[in-house]
């Protein structure tokens, strides 16, 4: 991508005519792209909340790959910086960087998040691993009572209920959040890590476990 | 055998998140395989542990007795000659399996803590406007009312000997009326520290019909006030501290700085009944 468009200036106002970004050949369309990605980092710092892709590119009036592409790029400038853009699955947040924490607690005095029970991880794992899933398929799994460490955790933000599952009953099927994704230091489910007990069994699984 | 006899005396009182939980710490303890479980050994041990337990006066959650009575179901069907064809399954299969099934949770859960402790100092802004298409639907306070009214209509259930006791009770404190502000004070108190209480629990709570109203009103003083949120989880109505509206320290024996001192000190009197 163009880097140079980082350094044009960005004094006029603009609008976005689709077609204008895609080719950031000349000057003016460049200053196009460049004002877009401003647009783009004021509507994330006003939110502090994870914002969809979708919802960026819409605001800003450009399709949803080149809002992608800014936004890596925003995340590029970020290095020199204390805060960075992260990624989190189809959402952008910006948040501060992990090494300033310290910093952060002495000068703000947050009280920090707290840490998580034993309970509480053993529960946000297997939803993790088995999303969406029921507060039954954990209690399974844990062979106890789990229902103290979900309100813990959806009290957190760190799971949601997603829907309920089609079985007599309705359970709620629970998954996690883009907070999650963040506090977890993850961009994606995917990229959460390998369980190496997997390998342990090689037989397969009925349930489809882990 | 000799592992049971060195361990059995200096065996810890841990605790565990459950039967599985002090399955995998046996088995660990033991050197044993997963898949090949020596299940007298450590079902001897695993009822050693309730014992101590039940010495310590610790509660004993079902899931240990039940989980006891699975492994003795276990070491019974070992005992039974197995077919000549040997083609059943072990007995222990779906205990092994199980016990791998959770041991890979409690490994995700290690990484998964590892990771947290080194991001979970990644702090994130407040929005500044809270985003308005976003709150749950059909959250607003003619919910309150209608759970209000629900709760008296509960209390009103109570038997009669109760509500006369309430009543004498009431008359004994010669009708003591309670203010709003004290209230106030009592929620923002209760609030504080703790991450969600239920609306139905806080109401629960209060014994008479003026504590009741009081509350009430003071909760609605506190929404207005955009000091407390409410939320809609599985279990009912929550309520929170709203923290994006802190100013500066929040302790909980400030008052909401945008209430006038006549709104919180005013309603000495009992506020009438609204008749449901």
């Amino acid at each position: 991508m163009d880097l140079i468009a980082v350094t044009a200036n960005n004094n006029q106002s603009h609008s976005f005519p689709e077609e204008a970004l895609k080719t950031p050949g000349d000057t003016g369309e460049a200053q196009d792209r460049n004002f877009a990605k401003r647009a783009i980092e004021a509507i994330l710092f006003a939110a502090g909340a994870a914002v969809p892709l979708e919802k960026l590119a819409e605001a800003v009036g450009i399709d949803i790959k080149t809002t992608s592409a800014l936004c890596d790029e925003l995340a590029l400038e970020c290095e020199n910086r204390g805060i960075q853009l992260l990624s989190l699955g189809d959402r952008r947040q910006f948040c501060t960087k992990e090494e300033y924490e310290p910093y952060i607690k002495a000068a703000l005095g947050v009280r920090p998040p707290g840490g998580l029970s034993q309970a509480a991880l053993e529960v946000l794992a297997i939803i993790a691993y088995n999303q969406p899933t029921t507060r039954v398929f954990v209690e399974q799994v844990r062979g106890t009572d789990s229902s103290h460490a979900i309100t813990t955790l959806l009290e957190r933000g760190l799971i949601e209920c997603v829907g309920k599952l089609d079985v007599p009953g309705k359970p709620n099927l629970y998954a996690t959040t883009p907070e999650f994704l963040r506090l977890f230091g993850l961009s994606s489910l995917d990229e959460l890590p390998a369980i190496d007990a997997l390998r342990l069994s090689d037989e397969p699984e009925e349930e489809g476990g882990l | 055998m000799n592992a049971h006899n060195e361990s059995a005396p200096s065996f810890k009182l841990e605790v565990f998140e459950g039967p599985l939980d002090l399955l995998l710490a046996l088995i660990e303890k033991n050197k044993v395989d997963i898949f090949d479980i020596p299940i007298a050994l450590i079902l001897e041990q695993y009822m050693e542990y309730l014992e101590r337990m039940r010495e310590l006066d610790m509660e004993i959650a079902g899931e240990f007795i039940v989980c006891a009575a699975e492994l003795m179901l276990i070491k019974s069907r070992m005992l039974l000659p197995r077919s000549p064809s040997g083609e059943e399954e072990d007995p222990r299969a779906a205990l092994s399996a199980a016990l791998l099934e959770y041991k890979r949770a409690k490994l995700a859960a290690e990484k998964l803590a590892e990771l947290y402790e080194k991001h979970s100092g990644r702090y994130k802004r407040e929005p500044e406007v809270p985003p308005a298409g976003e709150l749950p639907e059909g959250l607003d306070v003619s919910l309150l009312s209608r759970a209000f009214r629900r709760i008296l209509e509960k209390k009103r259930e109570l038997p009669k000997l109760l509500l006369r006791s309430e009543r004498t009770l009431e008359r004994l404190l010669s009708g003591r009326t309670v203010p709003v502000g004290e209230r106030i004070l009592w929620l923002m108190r209760k609030l504080y520290g703790n991450a969600g209480t239920s609306f139905n629990d806080l109401l629960y709570e209060c014994r008479t019909r003026s504590e009741l109203v009081a509350t009430f009103l003071a909760l609605l003083e506190l929404l207005r006030a955009q000091r407390v949120r409410l939320s809609d989880t599985d279990g009912g109505i929550m309520l929170s501290l709203d923290m994006a509206h802190r100013r500066g320290k929040t302790s909980p024996d400030e008052l909401p700085s945008n209430l006038t001192s006549a709104e919180v000190l005013v309603p000495t009197e009992s506020p009438s009944m609204p008749e449901p």
